[in-house]
């Protein structure tokens, strides 16, 4: 079981399409897909089909056992867990995250948790063989956040597989290629690739769906990709 | 250009990155790194908030050195 964990370093950098796309091409590769929500927002299901009326999930149980009837489908056959619509705290989240380990589901399985950008990592259980995906932007204001992460991560005893990944790259942007550039050989944990800006993420949320769906030859698909064989890559070390 | 030429500084020309790629069959995370160093600086330089961050994360390296 490989578990990727997957935030923003800030908020609004678009961890859940990363997630529901990424889930998408996964399963499209044969491996056992399962999502689950942790953010309050409570909108990975939109990306996966699931009706918009529908606000109930994980938050709204008590009992794992009752977690378990707002497990969905998508016609993918990707498995997804709805947030819901109550609030929980950090020691809440930390529970589901351990009972999904519960699940009665192949070894081969992938778990990828969408967190919200809040979320502090050391209230997380996280384990040696967690991979965590901090996005960023190719901004000044990540650029400072980066610095005060990497301090944090070597003042605490992180033994997870941390990276960072450049979200929504503008590649007309001479700030963003001077960041990249920059990050790129002087960051450790600087994932070596990027994902652009693609109007095909907003358009296949717009069409309730994904870029593999709805633009299988698109650029973003193209980073999707990129993205998923270089996790197993990195799951496999 | 056949061989390395030797420079007694720490600053690698973009040719020198191009040649030491073709030579080492391109840049690989996991055993070498080719860093355009003078390149990063004059980005660090050219954004105040990044010349900032940079002095800071000196000065705690290098406290003696800081202003």
């Amino acid at each position: 079981m490989q578990r990727i964990f997957v935030k923003g370093i800030k908020g609004g950098l678009g961890s859940t399409s990363v997630v529901a796309n990424l889930a998408c091409v996964l399963k499209k590769s044969h491996v056992n897909v399962i999502a689950i929500d942790l953010d309050p927002k409570s909108d990975l299901g939109l990306h996966f089909g699931l009706p918009w009326k529908s606000t109930k999930g994980w938050s709204n149980e008590v009992n794992f056992e009752d977690v378990l009837l707002h497990f969905h489908q998508d016609s993918d056959g990707v498995i997804f867990l709805p947030f819901g619509d109550i609030n929980v705290d950090q020691n809440d989240i930390a529970h589901i995250v351990n009972n999904c380990k519960k699940l009665d589901c192949p070894q081969n399985s992938w778990f990828l948790f969408d967190c919200p950008s809040y979320i502090d990592l050391a209230h997380l259980p996280l384990e040696p063989n967690d991979i965590v995906i901090e996005l960023i932007n190719c901004d000044a204001t990540c650029h400072s956040l980066i610095y005060k992460r990497l301090k944090k991560l070597k003042s605490t005893d992180s033994s997870w597989k941390h990276y960072f990944l450049v979200n929504r790259y503008n590649s007309a942007s001479v700030l963003e290629f001077d960041l990249f550039s920059l990050w790129q050989s002087t960051l450790p944990l600087m994932a070596p690739f990027f994902i652009n800006s693609d109007e095909v993420i907003k358009e296949s949320t717009a069409y309730r769906n994904v870029a593999l769906n709805c633009a299988p030859y698109s650029i973003a698909n193209d980073d999707f990709e990129t993205l998923a064989g270089w996790l197993v890559s990195k799951a496999a070390l | 250009m056949n061989s390395l030429t030797y420079k007694d500084s720490q600053t690698l020309t973009s040719s020198d990155i191009e040649n030491l790629a073709l030579r080492f069959g391109g840049k690989r995370e996991d055993y070498i790194e080719i860093v355009n160093k003078q390149k990063n600086i004059q980005t660090i330089n050219k954004y105040a908030l990044l010349k900032e961050i940079n002095n800071e994360l000196n000065a705690a390296i290098n406290p003696c050195h800081s202003e």
